[in-house]
């Protein structure tokens, strides 16, 4: 009973503290800033084509997370890319949108749901990929500083004599080197991790071990992919590969502001602004992602109204694209939910005795013939003329057999479904203009020679999408030409011909 | 032909609220028998059929237009989209697929049943477990071979095939409808659902709603609730009700079924395994004379490179003859005077591509068949072609067409012995299906499974499915025997576990 409030309490004071942090951030950031620097410096920002190559390799590292995903659950669930790349994707925007980084067990919900998973299994694949692009960000930030240290020794020195810096380097690294260590024992003995964890819970929580032993099993099944060395190998690069990525966003927009698109530069602020971001702060980053963007920046000596424009423009590029696609993500799994609930609310109960005692007196009497085909167009007409070899019909049946060749060709365009219908007319429309473009007089007032000239062109020539058209075509009108019985009759050898 | 519609069999005793014990969605191959077995066994049991009921005369065409309009969903203007478009149709009236089916009946054979267990865990399904219900439908159905000379086709084929020294078979049919009133000796009509295990159904207590097409299933958490359905009524106005359920089984065939699933938000290995035999056709012209449109169906199946290859006789009348030959319609079209010494034959494969099943999210209910034929298809098909042609060759064939755009004649051995080595040029390739299958595959593996080894859907307790679409992949025979058998065997499965 008194779990869910506490629960509740527990949010609201983790919400609360992310607000102060972004607040303490945003502070921080702004403090002695030349303003109107900073606005100008936005303004004058050259983002063509840079914003572009930003976003592109940001969204690239999105789709090789998903690649990512995909190798991680392929020892239990099938997972196609496209739906891997919107879990992760999903996880991210609800990490934009809400407070207190709900967004991995969103991920790890749509994961389950999606793959069958069971919830602890999910929830591990999705804390193994954070555990990894831990470790490589740290990686990563150690690279950048050694490359840096080589090259431009102040600005890292700088960095490294920052009074916040060094701690907390050194516990980002503890941290992840301690789940590393954690996750190579589950790898490499799972066997032993469980034996060990499931002796000592017996001994201190024994009420609890059934359920603890069930979720270690899970969550060591959930990092089944890793003791495969190929796959391992797999997901390891593709985790270089992801930051890589994200570096590009960090180093493409650089030159917006004319700075040197240095690679190690844009290896170190996002490095160092991801790790920045474990801190807890508001929904979107707001603060912290700036003020950890802009210091490495400043450690690097660029000016902070610079380095701030800088930070917002990477955060709009980091926040915008993501969230838009998670928000799709979200209407499309939403819209289930909500067409359901439309139509119920529009749906009637099914008639009692009486409504149905009523339905089948007006509906069980009549005898109905299928529908007749309505009239065809005189385009359609022309173009079954042109198609359908009426030579072997008499003269006298010939109109009538076109007409309804031309009818069932018409019936048939008309039950595809609506995609599919709108591209056979739009390209109808085009085989039209063309043939005006071609003879400079419409189709239906061409001979009927040169019309079956034209669409044999179309029917055999080189172009793939006419000739699906005319096949389209030919062959339903091919069916109900030659199923007529005028023409059955007419076919010459026809056992029908010569009774 | 006659259509009758809505609510035929007398006043229901259901009335809203009360949920009805068993909603059947779909009246084909698996839905009928589920019906006939619930309702044998006193549960209350409605059907909802998307169709109407249909009175055809003796001697009625199948493959007509006037079939297409009130035999086959949107006329038949379903298409599998891919790199390659295959042409699909499906049955959509009351007694689904098997209204339009030829009866070609087949058991399931060992070695898939193997598979199926080894691949997707599925349990309680061998041979022996399989042959009482097989023995019940093929009782049922009267399932024989004909005691009739071979028609000139299939005669032509067994000689070519014992030229070759192959192995083939005649293949059991579903046997003739019983005689009614208005017709005494039925010639044409077979048992379909709607001419066997419907009436039963019905005599046994099922009701059953026609024009009524399930939109939707009602759920709560881990319960369907119901079925949200659409009636169309006789004056082209539609109404939308809500028909509350225990138990749901939905058997609306091979597309229809994920594609409510999906819409109805269950999504767990839905629509992801979407599986055909991919069909490619060939005309053969020999010396004598054939008359193929006197036996339209020829019985022969060559069965030496089976289940991967199949080859055998194809539907012949005139309109599918020009059909067959409107890929090269140019060099064929004079064929067509030819046509008593034609006659067409098929080469089906067992489909190891990757389909996918999706319903359209935007306003209208059309469903998406994508398939990508795989390598080896491609090359089934290839070697499948060569040999039918060699053996039709053998036969005593002096040409043969196929139906593949841009290919040449093939007048000798040789010319066909090429296929052997080399892959057809998938662009030009026309294929077609009616054989499809797995987009809700059912076993114990629930990495790769939409439902049980009995088709309870995982994750649902009261969702059953009981058609085509959970076979686990493709037979790689004729599949109607296969879902009647594995439908009665589940839900018997079912009315064990009730209390
Ligand atoms: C032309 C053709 C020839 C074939 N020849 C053979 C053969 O010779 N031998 C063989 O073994 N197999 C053959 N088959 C395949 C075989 O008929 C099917 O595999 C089998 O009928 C499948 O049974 P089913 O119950 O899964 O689906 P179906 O028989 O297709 O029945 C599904 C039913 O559900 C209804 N439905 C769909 N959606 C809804 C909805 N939303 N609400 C309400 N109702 C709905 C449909 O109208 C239909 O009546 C052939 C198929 C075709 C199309």
């Amino acid at each position: 009973m008194a779990r869910g409030p506490a629960r509740g309490w527990r949010k609201f004071l983790l919400t609360l503290l992310g607000l102060a942090a972004s607040v303490f951030f945003v502070q921080l950031s702004i403090r002695d800033l030349d303003w109107e620097r900073t606005r100008s410096g936005l303004a004058n920002a050259d983002l063509t084509p840079w914003l572009g190559w930003a976003i592109a390799c940001y969204l690239t590292g999105h789709v090789l997370r998903g690649v990512r995903t995909r190798v991680l659950v392929s020892r239990h669930a099938q997972l196609s890319t496209w739906d891997a790349t919107n879990v992760v994707v999903l996880g991210y925007a609800v990490n934009n949108l809400l407070p207190a980084r709900p967004g991995e067990f969103a991920r790890a919900g749509m994961l389950t749901r999606l793959s069958g998973l069971s919830w602890a299994q999910s929830l591990t694949v999705t804390l193994l990929e954070r555990l990894l692009d831990g470790i490589v960000m740290v990686l990563f930030l150690i690279v950048a500083v050694t490359a840096l240290q080589q090259t431009e020794g102040s600005a890292t020195s700088d960095l490294l004599s920052a009074e916040w810096a060094r701690p907390a380097i050194l516990l980002a690294t503890a941290l992840f080197s301690a789940g590393l260590i954690g996750l190579l024992a589950l790898v490499v003995f799972p066997g032993l991790v469980i034996q060990l964890v499931s002796r000592a819970i017996s001994w201190f929580i024994p009420r609890s071990y059934a359920a603890v032993v069930g979720m270690l099993t899970s969550i060591s099944s959930g990092v089944a992919a890793l003791r495969r060395p190929r796959q391992a190998l797999d997901v390891v690069a593709l985790t270089v590969l992801v930051w890589t990525m994200e570096a590009g966003l960090y180093c493409f927009l650089l030159p917006a502001f004319g700075l040197e698109a240095n690679w190690w530069h844009g290896l170190l602020a996002m490095s160092l602004t991801n790790l920045g971001l474990l801190l807890p702060s508001s929904p979107g980053f707001i603060g912290a992602f700036h003020y950890f963007c802009m210091q490495s920046l400043v450690f690097l000596g660029v000016r902070d109204s610079v380095a701030l424009g800088y930070a917002t423009l990477v955060h709009l590029a980091f926040y915008f694209p993501i969230t838009l696609w998670g928000v799709a993500i979200l209407i499309r799994y939403g819209l289930d939910v909500l067409s359901t609930r439309r139509l119920e609310q529009r749906a009637q109960a099914l008639p009692s005795d009486q409504g149905l005692a009523q339905r089948l007196e007006i509906l069980g009497s009549p005898m109905v013939r299928s529908d007749p085909d309505p009239k065809a167009s005189k385009f359609l007409h022309c173009l079954a003329e042109a198609v359908v070899p009426i030579r072997l019909l008499p003269e006298d049946q010939q109109v009538e057999v076109v007409a309804s060749t031309a009818r069932f060709v018409g019936g048939q365009i008309a039950c595809l479904s609506f995609r599919q219908r709108c591209l056979v007319k739009l390209a109808l429309t085009g085989f039209r203009v063309s043939c005006w473009l071609r003879t400079l007089r419409p189709f239906t007032s061409l001979e009927r020679t040169q019309r079956e000239r034209l669409v044999t062109r179309w029917a055999e020539g080189s172009f793939p999408q006419a000739r699906q058209l005319m096949r389209l075509v030919r062959s339903t009108a091919f069916l109900a030409f030659f199923e007529h019985p005028a023409c059955s009759a007419a076919l010459p050898g026809n056992p029908e011909s010569q009774r | 032909m006659l259509c009758r519609s809505a609510w035929e069999s007398g006043v229901t005793k259901v009335t809203s609220p009360r949920p009805i014990q068993a909603v059947v969605i779909g009246s084909g191959a698996g839905g009928a028998v589920t019906a006939l077995e619930l309702a044998r066994a006193g549960v209350e049991t409605l059907i909802l059929e998307e169709g109407t009921r249909v009175e055809l005369p003796d001697g009625f065409d199948k493959g007509s237009p006037e079939a297409m309009k009130l035999l086959y969903r949107r006329r038949g203007m379903t298409p599998i989209l891919g790199r390659v478009p295959i042409g699909y149709v499906e049955g959509a009236s009351f007694g689904g697929s098997t209204e339009i089916n030829s009866g070609f009946w087949h058991r399931t054979p060992p070695e898939v049943l193997l598979r199926w267990h080894a691949q997707y865990g599925l349990s309680d399904a061998d041979v022996g477990e399989l042959a009482p219900h097989f023995d019940w439908a093929e009782s049922t159905l009267g399932v024989s071979r004909s005691n009739e000379p071979l028609p000139e086709n299939s005669r032509l084929l067994a000689k070519g095939v014992e030229s070759m020294g192959w192995s083939s078979m005649e293949v059991p049919r579903v046997g003739p409808a019983e005689p009614t009133e208005q017709i005494p000796a039925p010639r044409t009509l077979r048992k379909a659902m709607s001419r066997s295990v419907l009436p039963a159904a019905e005599r046994a207590g099922a009701k059953v709603l026609t024009r009524c097409r399930a939109k939707m299933l009602i759920r709560e958490r881990r319960r369907i609730t119901g079925v949200l359905a659409e009636i169309r009524n006789t004056d082209g106005t539609r109404q939308l009700v809500r028909v509350p359920a225990d138990h749901v089984f939905v058997c609306a065939g091979a597309t229809e079924t994920p594609a409510l699933l999906r819409r109805s938000g269950i999504r767990h290995r839905v629509g992801d395994t979407f599986r055909c035999h991919p069909m490619l056709k060939v005309t053969a012209r020999f010396p004598g004379i054939v008359d193929s449109t006197e036996s339209a169906l020829p019985l022969l199946q060559i069965k030496e490179f089976w289940p991967e290859i199949t080859m055998g006789g194809a539907f012949f009348t005139l309109g599918h003859l020009a059909l067959m030959l409107a890929d090269n319609w140019g060099e064929n079209e004079v064929r067509m005077q030819e046509h008593r010494h034609l006659a067409a034959y098929y080469v089906a494969v067992r489909g190891t591509g990757e389909g996918t099943i999706r319903s359209s999210l935007a306003g209208e209910d059309t469903t998406a068949i994508r398939y990508q034929l795989s390598e080896q298809d491609v090359r089934n098909l290839s070697q499948g072609l060569a040999r039918l042609a060699m053996v039709l060759l053998a036969a005593g064939a002096e040409e043969v067409y196929p139906a593949i755009r841009g290919l040449p004649v093939i007048r000798r051995e040789v010319e066909a012995a090429r296929w052997l080595d080399h892959l057809l040029p998938r662009r030009a390739l026309s294929l077609t299906t009616v054989h499809a299958f797995s987009a809700c595959p059912m076993g114990e593996r629930r990495d790769r499974c939409a439902a049980d080894s009995f088709g309870n859907v995982h994750h649902y307790e009261n969702l059953h499915i009981h058609d085509v679409s959970g076979l686990p992949d493709s037979p790689g025979v004729n599949p109607q025997g296969t879902v009647m058998a594995f439908a009665r065997r589940n839900t018997l499965h079912f009315l064990a576990k009730q209390p």
